[in-house]
């Protein structure tokens, strides 16, 4: 018997939102230009209401929505690709069957990871991440206001998230794949 | 295959500039051979990626939120009408519009607002009906006076304005500020309760609601024929067909004060101790006995759970669950990368102890931790345990949650990869008030 259509919305919007951080983090994996990669998000979104009928209730949710998501990447990003595809098909299907607990942590756990981090990062870090991320600001911009050297400011800012992505991975509980040697 | 040193680097600067959208053709075409030489390099790419993903949206959490599409919490939103806004704008914020009554401070699983899911941090306003999953619960604090409110599992509650609200389903705990010009009213579709300031449980069944009073007094109406009682604090009544509406001392009236603290509440006797030397004997389940190693290594054995080809999870029952009202659980326990553990007390527990083993401390896994559970009945119905349940991390409180629980157990479960248990120590708990009840079904 079919469901009614009440009951079908509610299931879908449940299971989307919890799996719908992890769907954006595979994304933005392919599509860093966040303005494409949220154009993807909106279209892979709509993709997953329609073909809703055809994921298998009981299997994992975010996987299934994963891989609808990979080929909405490749056919969107075919009609206005702004920013290069670094990962290839072949790699985007390695890296969407090897999801680990750094990309399917419960939001919950993640968030909770990620303030924890945060407050670690020292105040002029955490000035810069503002700056970047909810500002919207370039390098030089930051670099003016700030006095320093727009270099500067752009290894400030890699080094503040290589420690974000260290101290997340450690509260998650996952092995750094990062040789020490490396992160030096 | 694996990289050396230099191309390890060389990744890192990759990285970093395809973040920052900074790559030539050359620099990306060598990024993508580097990702097809290494699963290693492929994870690490994938993780920086989650970063700047997760620091774009927290950013935009909290910069977006007052212009942005606001979340009408308080408005009638048809549910199709949500999920259509949800796949147009992908889960974009809406927050109370007007009216601004309480703001959501804590969740856990599953909670909907007007059928959209509700994140911590927003706020709602009268019209708001919130309705949690049975993983689901929220605690909201009002916005200008001191109430608290804290809704259950599988509960559903309508805000119609801030002094009055309808619990249609499930449970709510409350802290209410003295209102003595407009006193609180939660109905229930058995009781209508006017509350001028106090602390109180409401629980809704099919047949009739319960309120149990910790602080203050509450008077309680009967639906049905408009029959009244005050409830003092340490009392409770229910009102519902077939049942006297008597006030009644709460079971357990005095409630350990541990039970409030962050501190373990005092042992008493062992029920059981275990170290695994002479097998499973008090457990059953599809697990081994194996030599305990890793850091903090003991000679002897310790028992391993580890899912079999083609299983998820795997778990280990005690065959005689302890029949005390209070008990606490202590083990050393250690689980691989991607494991988490929980632990199950009852069998229609709503949502179980979990953690994926890194302390607050920031040690990784592979190190043994000592954990304990405290598990205190603090009342009984018809065929339900109510329990407090409390878990402890190297002494740290890690969790508390009350549950009521038909089918008492003890049951451990691992899904992912392994864990290792070693040395369970069950101990009665010291727990005044508790020794009239006893967990025996």
């Amino acid at each position: 018997m079919q469901r009614p259509m009440k009951n079908v919305q509610t299931d879908f919007i449940e299971l989307y939102a919890l799996a719908h951080p992890a769907i954006r983090r595979f994304i933005f994996a392919h599509v860093p230009d966040h303005h494409e990669a949220e154009d993807v998000l909106q279209t892979a979104s709509a993709v997953l209401w329609k073909k809703f009928d055809e994921y298998e209730k009981g299997t994992s949710f975010t996987s299934w929505a994963i891989q609808c998501a990979r080929y909405e990447i490749y056919t969107t990003r075919r009609r206005y690709a702004r920013s290069r595809i670094i990962l290839t098909p072949e790699l985007s299907e390695k890296a969407a069957e090897q999801l680990e607990p750094f990309d399917l942590a419960s939001e919950d756990e993640r968030q909770k990871a990620l303030d924890h981090c945060l407050s670690q990062v020292a105040d002029d870090g955490r000035s810069l991440i503002a700056a970047r991320y909810r500002e919207g600001k370039r390098y030089a911009e930051i670099a003016k206001d700030t006095g320093k050297k727009e270099s500067h400011v752009r290894t400030q800012l890699c080094r503040i998230r290589a420690a974000l992505r260290k101290c997340i991975a450690s509260r998650l509980g996952i092995r750094d794949v990062l040789p020490s040697e490396a992160s030096s | 295959m694996s990289l050396d040193t230099a191309k390890w680097r060389r990744l890192v600067e990759l990285v970093d500039g395809h973040i920052d959208c900074a790559l030539s053709d050359a620099e990306a075409k060598e990024l993508t051979s580097l990702l097809e030489e290494s699963d290693n390099a492929l994870r690490y790419y994938m993780e920086m990626s989650a970063v700047n993903c997760d620091l774009r949206m927290k950013m935009a959490d909290a910069d977006a939120r007052p212009v942005k599409p606001r979340r009408v919490i308080g408005h009638a939103v048809p549910l199709a009408a949500a999920a259509a806004l949800i796949v147009a704008v992908g889960l974009a914020w809406w927050i109370a519009a007007g009216g601004r009554l309480a703001r959501v401070v804590e969740i856990e699983g599953i909670v909907l607002a007007q059928g959209v899911p509700l994140q911590t941090g927003d706020t709602i306003g009268s019209g708001a009906k919130l309705e949690t999953k049975n993983d689901g619960k929220v605690r909201l604090t009002y916005i200008e006076e001191n109430t608290e409110i804290e809704l259950g599992a599988g509960s559903s509650l309508e805000f119609h304005t801030a002094a009055r609200l309808h619990l249609a389903a499930g449970s709510l705990t409350a802290s209410i500020a003295p209102r003595p010009d407009d006193p609180m009213v939660i109905t229930t579709p058995h009781a209508r309760t006017v509350v001028i300031g106090t602390k109180l449980v409401l629980a809704v069944q099919e047949d009739a609601s319960r309120v149990e009073v910790t602080e203050g007094r509450v008077q309680c109406e009967r639906v049905a024929d408009s029959a009244e009682i005050e409830i003092e604090a340490g009392q409770y009544a229910v009102a519902g067909e077939d049942v006297a509406l008597v006030a009644r001392a709460i079971p357990l009236r005095d409630r350990p004060e541990g039970l409030f603290t962050n501190k373990p509440l005092p042992d008493g006797p062992v029920i059981l101790r275990d170290d695994f030397e002479n097998g499973l004997g008090n457990w059953e389940g599809a697990v081994f006995t194996v030599p305990r190693t890793g850091r903090r290594a003991q000679d002897g054995h310790c028992i391993e759970l580890r899912p079999g080809a083609g299983e998820k999870a795997v778990t280990l029952r005690l065959r005689k669950a302890p029949a005390k009202a209070a008990f606490s659980v202590q083990c050393d326990i250690v689980a691989e990368n991607g494991t988490v553990p929980e632990m199950s007390f009852g069998g229609i527990v709503e949502q179980m102890m979990r953690r994926d083993f890194v302390d607050s401390n920031g040690r990784l896994p592979g190190s043994w931790h000592t954990m304990r559970w405290e598990v205190v009945c603090t009342g009984q119905d018809a065929d339900t345990d109510i329990l407090e349940i409390r878990g402890f991390v190297a002494g740290e409180l890690w969790w508390r949650t009350r549950r009521a629980v038909k089918d008492r157990h003890v049951l451990i479960i691992s899904t992912g990869k392994a864990t290792k248990i070693d040395n369970v120590l069950i101990r009665e708990l010291h727990c005044r008030g508790s020794e009239s009840l006893k967990l025996s079904r």
